[in-house]
């Protein structure tokens, strides 16, 4: 009860902090919507010309309409404060408060995805007017309801991802390019570029395993296909491993942290 | 002209032993330039695997866009990129001072000061694949068709480069211009697909105002034998130069700088 009103509060700071920054997250959310759209134009392109692909057009429209907007909800960008913060020493405030950084930077995201969410959805909707005769979403609340509860754990998978990421900081001084590299694999193997369903045959087995679909790709999958029970079991399995995974590297790191006035 | 090449060559020389200050970094962001382009590879042939025949592109020919396309980007990154990202906070700063005040043209020094040579991996590597690809495409590759190839790619990576510097120079008149950076980036994307899968208005838009097509789409269809004339691109070329420097003299009268 108490860590639900401390997060509240820090909310509705980062809130009001973000506020300023609006129009920079504005231009942010426009260049979040390129990509989707110049896939979504030459996919459409193609299929226009005779190109066949092994999923409908309505799927593939849809999936790209709102690919922005599931990859913004799910995104994190922790790794980086939560790096420097380590590294210049910043963390050692947070040590001797009765609130964990982790708190905050989730209090952090938490506004972020509120402002962006308000910035994007005019955005996604006019690439969905646009192409609106193909976009096809479901009307069952059980549906929406699945999706949401996935959509929960793809967030919490990549929020972990970036403490373990940010954690790193703990060992090497520079950990941008590891975030790099996440962020480029994370681009093809998530689904935020294409679908997953496009790739060849030969691939789907490991792409349906990596964790990475479970960040972008399984929720819309949620909302728009009939994915197996035994997916959401590999989803619920890679968050609990995520979760682990961030929980045990952060107590590891602390012990070596040695910041101003640690 | 031969101060400012020596000038260069300084900065070139400046930005080498930076990379070599932080070797790891260097590397792992050599490897990380290299693995997008590969990355950057898998959308465009599933594309091409699944509409081939539709539009007329087969694998080898894609392979020689996305080959090109990787090379041309990885010298932008490397010569102009780390430059553009920078003048927002030039701006903001007040950091400008500090080229204004130097005895040579600000808006080019501003624009060629900073180097990312770990960049140029992806220019090895996309060379690699662009050659693959010509060599299973069995093109007839004569110097002459090299020549015009690379006349385009230049025309693409000058006139996209002077765009994205147009976008930049936002930061004059808005504060909050500096993710104007990653529109840029994400728009560049389109170069990576051969012209041909996007809408004719779209193709227009992606070989004039937004020349990513150029990059590597027009240049690959060179070397598979279309003709195309470069009078026209170094028409629009000298068009955006002209405002390109333009819009620098009126947006720096309006900087008001740190001191």
């Amino acid at each position: 009860m108490r860590l639900a009103r401390v997060l509240r509060i820090l909310v509705v700071r980062e809130v009001t902090i973000m506020l300023h920054y609006r129009w920079w997250l504005a231009m942010l959310q426009l260049s979040n919507i390129v990509a989707p759209a110049i896939s979504l134009l030459v996919w459409r392109g193609a299929i226009a010309q005779g190109a066949k692909p092994p999923v409908t057009e309505s799927f593939l429209t849809t999936y790209l309409v709102l690919v922005s907007i599931v990859a913004m909800l799910t995104s994190s960008w922790t790794s980086g404060f939560l790096a420097a913060s380590i590294r210049l020493g910043g963390l050692s405030s947070w040590l001797v408060r009765p609130c964990s950084t982790h708190l905050n930077g989730l209090a952090n995201n938490l506004a972020e995805k509120v402002i962006k969410l308000f910035l994007l959805i005019p955005l996604a909707a006019v690439l969905g007017f646009i192409f609106r005769n193909q976009v096809d979403l479901p009307t069952t609340v059980g549906k929406w309801l699945a999706f949401a509860i996935s959509l929960l754990m793809a967030a919490a998978m990549t929020f972990s991802l970036d403490i373990v990421i940010g954690s790193l900081a703990f060992w090497f001084e520079d950990v941008s390019a590891v975030d790099r590299l996440r962020s480029l694999l994370a681009r093809i193997l998530s689904g935020a570029l294409i679908p997953l369903a496009l790739f060849p045959a030969a691939v789907r087995s490991f792409l349906d395993a990596q964790p990475f679909r479970f960040m972008v790709s399984f929720p819309l999958e949620v909302l728009l296909g009939n994915p197996s029970r035994g997916s959401f079991a590999l989803q619920f399995a890679w968050f609990a491993a995520f979760v682990g995974a961030a929980v045990f590297v952060w107590r590891i790191g602390l012990r070596s942290y040695q910041g101003a006035g640690a | 002209m031969k101060r400012y090449a020596r000038l260069w060559w300084s900065c070139l020389k400046q930005a080498i032993r930076r990379d070599l200050q932080f070797r790891s970094q260097t590397v792992t962001n050599a490897i990380a330039s290299t693995a997008e382009l590969v990355l950057g590879l898998i959308p465009v042939l599933i594309l091409t695997g699944t509409a081939a025949a539709a539009v007329g592109w087969n694998g080898p020919l894609t392979l020689i866009v996305v080959g090109i396309y990787g090379a041309c980007t990885g010298l932008m990154d490397c010569f102009v990129a780390p430059n553009l990202r920078r003048i927002d906070g030039y701006v903001r700063k007040g950091e400008l001072d500090l080229i204004l005040v130097r005895p040579v043209n600000a808006q080019l020094f501003a624009a060629l000061r900073w180097m990312e040579p770990a960049e140029l991996g992806r220019v090895v590597t996309g060379l690699g694949l662009a050659a693959a690809g010509a060599h299973a495409a069995h093109l007839p590759i004569t110097p002459e068709l090299i020549v015009r190839a690379a006349g385009w790619t230049a025309i693409g990576f000058i006139g996209f480069s002077l765009l994205w510097a147009n976008l930049v120079y936002l930061a004059f008149w808005f504060e909050s211009a500096e993710p104007i950076n990653e529109v840029a980036l994400q728009a560049r994307e389109a170069g990576r697909y051969p012209l041909a899968y996007f809408p004719k208005s779209v193709q227009f838009v992606l070989a004039t105002i937004v020349p990513a097509g150029l990059i590597a789409a027009v240049p690959a269809k060179v070397l598979a034998g279309t003709v195309a004339a470069l009078s026209t691109g170094l028409l629009l070329l000298t068009v955006g130069v002209l405002l390109t420097i333009l819009h620098w003299q009126l947006a720096s009268r309006r900087y008001s700088s740190a001191s």
